[in-house]
């Protein structure tokens, strides 16, 4: 049986290896672990939904462009391979950059589809413009936060470019409710508040280097 | 020799009515492609049977044509405040849907930023329509009617928000209203009379700023000095940039069709052409932020009153609003088995 699953295991690499696929993950975190959705943590904080769009992901040899991938991706915790994203693997970097949420220009195209889709329910439809990033659960109190905004003052988008050798991107959520549970429970639209936690994201994420 | 010339005189007035301009000469380009051949009809349709089916509200009670009646301009008359599902009363007057190719942001606020993204905001709303984007696609996969007209619009069945959204984005663009005594005596069809002129001459003197013509709007936000409304406490385009300017402002509204498309103002506090032009002569202009557009005093005698609203009265477009091919689609919402029972 388990030889079985070895064999298996072993095909798999080796299909993946030829086919040229490999993948790098986004990793939301909590006390240093994976996250886990709905559990209670020590500081009696559970995380019920995070979601967010990752988009232009760019892998890069000093400066040089190794991989490309323009599109968007929207990453929910609660399906984990929406948080990876498929690159070859033959391929070597040391620096990777992506965005956090939607432009301004593809939040000005109208109706999309796919990721993209406003059934998704990352869309206001009260005004229009994507939400870049939901986080909701509770600590003590119930927290919602939809981080969105694409026009100037508020524009949330934003670009993160970090070091990078091995295929793991984190995403410290406790270290960030931390600094704005201390500010504020709910951010439903876009704001000057929205824009602090929209830089506060995007500076927290890290890599192994 | 001669039918081979009749011949082709029959396919160069074909080529021509396809290449055909949707709009008169002195309207601008508008922001969206506009494209009416006959490829597109079916996707038109579509749009049409959606605008009209109750379907996409939470108890198939509510249609978008609820509150934007073709018989209005695609407005909502009679009601100041538009109203929704479970007789809920809204904040805002329904405004007219008309040449919406032009605009660029959409609702009083600006709030909507393209045609396709607009209907998702009434059709969530709680008090209008209530329902949410999942369920309206449910519905109309599950519905009969609906795969077939798909398919006969996009070349599949295949149903899923974006093709809904465009569907109606494509029949809105088709409600251009250009058809009025004003664009008569514009393409020297028509002449206005002794008074209708002397009022154009009042419009553009004192209106033509902002209700520029040929759309009657620059489609700008703009502060008319309308007191705030004590229920809905409304502050318009503040809402979406939370910059202290733009506090009070609503977007221009055009004046097409004005005389369908009572009452009048954001919040429909006027019931009467002649209660707006009174506003406009009296303006409190303490308020910080009021149009400089307003700086001038408006001074109309009641002759130019009367002047003043005949020319308007002008720009009311009776084909256009007799359209029919604008109205209810009884033959596809109306199933000959739909009848029956």
């Amino acid at each position: 049986m388990k030889r079985c699953f070895l064999v298996i295991l072993w095909i798999n690499f080796f299909f993946s290896d030829i086919l040229g696929q490999s993948h790098i993950k986004f990793e939301p975190t909590y006390e240093s672990n994976p996250l886990i959705l709905d559990s209670t943590y020590s500081d009696q904080t559970k995380i019920t939904s995070i979601r967010f769009y990752i988009g232009h992901v760019k892998l890069l040899k000093d400066s040089q462009i190794i991989f490309e991938q323009p599109s968007y991706q929207l990453m929910d915790a609660e399906f984990p391979e929406t948080l990876t994203i498929q690159t070859p693997t033959n391929i070597s970097y040391n620096k990777i950059s992506f965005s956090l949420g939607i432009d301004s220009a593809t939040n000005n195209q109208g109706a999309l589809t796919g990721d993209l889709d406003p059934q998704n329910g990352m869309y206001w439809t009260w005004q229009s413009g994507y939400i870049n990033l939901k986080l909701e659960g509770e600590s003590k109190q119930p927290f919602t936060y939809h981080i969105g905004g694409y026009l100037i003052p508020f524009n949330t988008y934003r670009t993160v470019t970090l070091p990078m050798t091995f295929n793991k991107v984190y995403l410290p959520i406790d270290i960030i409710l931390q600094e704005i549970l201390a500010v504020k429970s709910k951010i439903m639209s876009p704001c000057n508040i929205a824009m602090k936690f929209a830089d506060l994201l995007s500076e927290s994420f890290f890599t192994d280097l | 020799m001669k039918n081979g010339l009749i011949i082709s005189l029959f396919f160069l007035c074909i080529a021509a009515s396809n290449i055909t301009k949707h709009y008169p000469n002195y309207f601008p380009k508008p922001n969206y492609e506009l494209n009416f051949s006959s490829n597109t009809y079916d996707l038109t349709q579509l749009g049409r049977a959606l605008f009209y089916d109750p379907i996409l509200s939470a108890n198939n009670t509510i249609s978008c044509a609820s509150c934007h009646s073709p018989y209005n301009s695609f407005a909502h008359t009679d009601h100041a405040l538009s109203h929704g599902i479970h007789d809920s009363i809204g904040k805002r007057n329904a405004p007219a849907l008309i040449n919406l190719a032009w605009q660029k942001e959409l609702m009083w606020d600006g709030a909507i930023n393209h045609l396709d993204v607009q209907a998702l905001a009434p059709i969530t709303h709680p008090g209008e329509m209530a329902e949410s984007i999942e369920n309206v696609i449910d519905k109309l996969q599950n519905k009969k009617l609906y795969p077939p007209l798909f398919k006969k619009a996009y070349g599949n069945s295949l149903i899923n928000s974006q093709r809904m959204l465009k569907a109606l984005t494509q029949f809105q663009l088709t409600l251009i209203s250009d058809n009025s005594k004003y664009d008569k005596v514009r393409q020297s069809e028509d002449t206005f009379s002794v008074q209708e002129n002397k009022g154009y001459k009042l419009f553009l003197k004192h209106c033509n700023s902002c209700h520029t013509e040929p759309l009657f709007t620059n489609y700008k936000f703009e502060n008319n000095g309308l007191s705030i409304d004590s229920q809905s406490m409304d502050l318009g385009r503040f809402n979406i940039t939370k910059i202290s300017k733009d506090s009070m402002k609503f977007k221009v509204p055009t004046l097409r069709n004005v005389g369908y498309t009572y009452p009048y103002m954001h919040d429909g506090r006027f019931k009467k052409l002649s209660s707006v032009i009174n506003h406009y002569t009296s303006v409190n202009k303490e308020y910080k932020y009021i149009s400089k557009e307003l700086d001038h005093k408006i001074l109309l005698s009641s002759n130019d009153k009367s002047d003043l609203i005949s020319f308007l009265i002008t720009l009311n477009d009776r084909d256009f609003i007799f359209n029919p091919q604008n109205k209810f689609p009884r033959k596809i919402l109306l199933q000959p088995r739909e009848i029956s029972n």
